[in-house]
């Protein structure tokens, strides 16, 4: 995974849009400054089977592309049901992670699709990594619902799924448009929280920025 | 003197502007700092401005004799008053009044050194109580300053001697008295985990006091120089949010030694001798926990996955950087230090520029390191931005630019090298390096050293400070690097 400035310095959060019937709502950069990035650091139990992987692909020839690395990352994931990848193994036998985010906003697409007055969604990333993730709601038949400002039940897709502007009426007639957040910190919290309870897991961590003193 | 703009070296500083974060000013004394070129100052060349008083720093007395002015000096000190006394013959007259005394030979001639300094002492301290004299004190040995000839040496006032009187400064560390008897060691390797290093720079080059180091920086866009992790740590600049490059690396290696000392050229560092290591983590906008702890191992001679092994490890770390979050929510930076000093190796690191308490910044508030707070030109913390609290060990010179207490006409900065000349920074950032410094120059004399060892040697021999000097707790006291 590629990891560029939005990391760095930009704003607070990742915003997906719902654009029901085609409404296009404004994004946000995401990620204030000093929060963490979307990485996390996973040191293992001692002895673990995780450790042990680790390990074995930490030599000074490690590479982060390693198929046993990704394959461990990829079963934490589905540990504890988000997208991750391996960054690179650390020393003292440690990993960093990332929360694939591309993975995630079409996750929750799909769930969003699945509802029943959703006819299709498209998810458009933009940034050279695909940084924000525009999730556009196709309605099957629009009829006033969701009536203008509700939240569209976005809460139900995640904690780190946050409304920002409820439903309101687009200039089309019969369409309206809904922009939810992706609260990438809170996403990392929450991460960081599953993982902590795995029985492989001594200590999870966000990668946190440090700066001269 | 031209001040130039202040330099704001991290993004967080900004919103405090001066009241956090080290600053750089560009002044007419040394030469300014990007963005324009410097034109040559009064670092460059010429010789040591300030010449340093000698001083009985060292404490070594001649055994069994001793210094006495008697209350009644009319005529001669008769052998009966001399007997009164215990002293033996030998007396010399000295100017003022006073008379160089000898003890018996028997009382002293067969002791060892120690002991006969000892019993010297005692019996000055007897001859004092006696009531006949109105001072008495032992015969001191007095050795000259090997004062460096760096033209700016004078403006360092962080290094000179403690004290108030010529060539003294109330913040320094004595370093002037330590430059006696040990001026460091190439044997002794200091890892700077920090920005990297501008090896080009007059004062460095060729670099005898450099040995490899490695850029850890693994994000290519923050690294700034077009890849990841690689052998060469050259700093390329870290500038950010519109805020300009601050060569913060350059600056910290500087303060514990890699510039060349008495070259006549710019300034002096805490070890005339050492082997500096840079390993650069911060890059645009700062750098990452996984870039650091990683960066920690490597440089205690522990394997790190992807990268060679470290050929020269260090014995002390510095680290003068930080997040605002306890240590306690970051396992893994408290597990690379636990690592690296059970390896051998002492981990140094600055408190933070908040101005409170220490414990909420990491890596200030691991176990394991030497948290150094900052002091200013008076020696006292600097409590505008320093950090503080129980976390802290020692207190060390991190200066105030907006202050100008020895009145040199210069801000009281912590002097050092920055990209293309020398510049005055403030922060913890800068008296870290000082106690980085001093701990290298006591494993000069003793490579055996543990860092527990070298923690204790540091905090005992620490200048005490009061509440007025410390209004919050600043640890053992202020720096003082001359363990003789």
């Amino acid at each position: 995974m590629q990891h560029t400035l939005r990391t760095i310095a930009a704003a607070g959060a990742l915003v997906l849009t719902l654009g029901l019937s085609g409404g296009v709502i404004a994004q946000e950069t995401r990620a204030a400054e000093g929060s963490p990035m979307n990485e996390i650091i996973v040191g293992f139990e001692g002895g673990s089977t995780s450790q042990q992987t680790v390990l074995a692909e930490s030599g000074p020839e490690a590479k982060a592309e390693s198929p046993k690395l990704q394959a461990l990352a990829a079963a934490l994931g589905g540990r504890v049901s988000l997208p991750l990848a391996a960054v690179r193994p650390l020393s003292g036998g440690a990993l960093v992670v990332a929360i694939d985010e591309r993975v995630l906003a079409r996750r929750l697409a799909a769930e969003i699709e699945a509802r029943p007055e959703v006819d299709h969604v498209t998810v458009a990333s933009e940034g050279s990594d695909g940084w924000i993730h525009r999730l556009t709601v196709f309605l099957r038949e629009y009829a006033g619902k969701p009536a203008p400002g509700e939240d569209f039940g976005v809460g139900a897709f995640g904690g780190y799924v946050r409304v920002v502007e409820p439903v309101k009426a687009a200039p089309e007639p019969g369409t309206a448009t809904l922009t939810v957040v992706f609260d990438g910190a809170e996403l990392v919290r929450q991460a960081v929280a599953r993982l902590k309870a795995d029985g492989e897991v001594a200590y999870a961590q966000p990668n946190r920025i440090l700066e001269a003193h | 003197m031209t001040r130039g703009a202040l330099r704001h070296l991290s993004p967080r500083a900004t919103a405090a502007i001066i009241g956090a974060g080290a600053v750089a000013l560009a002044l007419g004394g040394c030469e300014t700092p990007t963005p324009t070129p410097p034109p040559p100052n009064v670092c460059n060349t010429g010789p040591a401005a300030a010449p340093l008083a000698t001083s009985a720093a060292s404490r070594e007395v001649v055994s069994g004799e001793l210094i006495v002015r008697f209350r009644s000096r009319a005529g001669t000190v008769s052998a009966n008053r001399l007997s009164r006394l215990k002293l033996g013959p030998g007396v010399r007259p000295l100017s003022g009044g006073a008379i160089l005394v000898r003890l018996p030979a028997s009382e002293v001639g067969l002791m060892t050194t120690d002991a006969a300094r000892g019993r010297t002492m005692e019996r000055a301290a007897e001859i004092a109580a006696s009531g006949e004299v109105e001072y008495v004190q032992p015969n001191y040995i007095l050795r000259p300053h090997v004062a460096p000839n760096d033209p700016c040496y004078a403006l360092q006032w962080h290094y000179h001697d403690n004290g108030f009187a010529g060539g003294q400064s109330p913040g320094g560390v004595n370093l002037a008295s330590a430059w006696d008897t040990n001026k460091g060691s190439r044997g002794v390797v200091v890892a700077v985990i920090d920005t990297g290093i501008r090896p080009e720079h007059q004062d460095i080059a060729p670099g005898a006091n450099l040995v490899q180091g490695y850029d850890f920086v693994s994000d290519p866009t923050r690294a700034n120089d077009g890849d990841g992790r690689d052998a060469d740590p050259t700093d390329p600049g870290d500038a950010c949010l519109g805020f300009p490059d601050s060569w913060h690396g350059t600056h910290v290696s500087g303060t514990i030694g890699v510039v060349n000392t008495d070259n006549g050229v710019g300034v002096a560092g805490v070890n005339w001798e050492v082997s500096i290591q840079p390993l650069r983590v911060l890059g645009v906008c700062g750098g990452t926990t996984a870039d650091i702890v990683d960066a920690i191992r490597w440089a205690a001679g522990l394997p790190v996955p992807g990268v060679p092994n470290n050929t020269t490890p260090a014995k002390v770390i510095n680290m003068s950087l930080g997040g605002g979050f306890p240590c306690s929510q970051s396992p893994a930076d408290q597990s690379a230090i636990n690592d690296a000093v059970a390896a051998g190796t002492t981990v140094v690191v600055s408190a933070g520029n908040d101005a409170s308490d220490a414990s909420g910044s990491t890596p200030a508030s691991c176990d394991n390191v030497i948290t150094v707070a900052a002091s200013e030109a008076r020696g006292q913390l600097a409590t505008r931005y320093s950090n503080f609290g129980s976390t802290v060990e020692i207190m060390a010179p991190g200066g105030d630019v907006r202050r100008d207490d020895n009145n040199d006409g210069q801000p009281d900065g912590v002097l050092s090298t920055v990209r293309d000349g020398y510049d005055w920074f403030n922060g913890t950032s800068m008296a870290s390096p000082h106690v980085a410094g001093a701990a290298a120059l006591l494993l000069a004399k003793d490579g055996s050293l543990t860092p527990a060892q070298v923690l204790s040697a540091i905090q005992s021999n620490a200048i005490p400070r009061d509440s007025s000097q410390c209004p919050q707790p600043c640890g053992a006291g202020l720096l003082n690097a001359d363990f003789d």
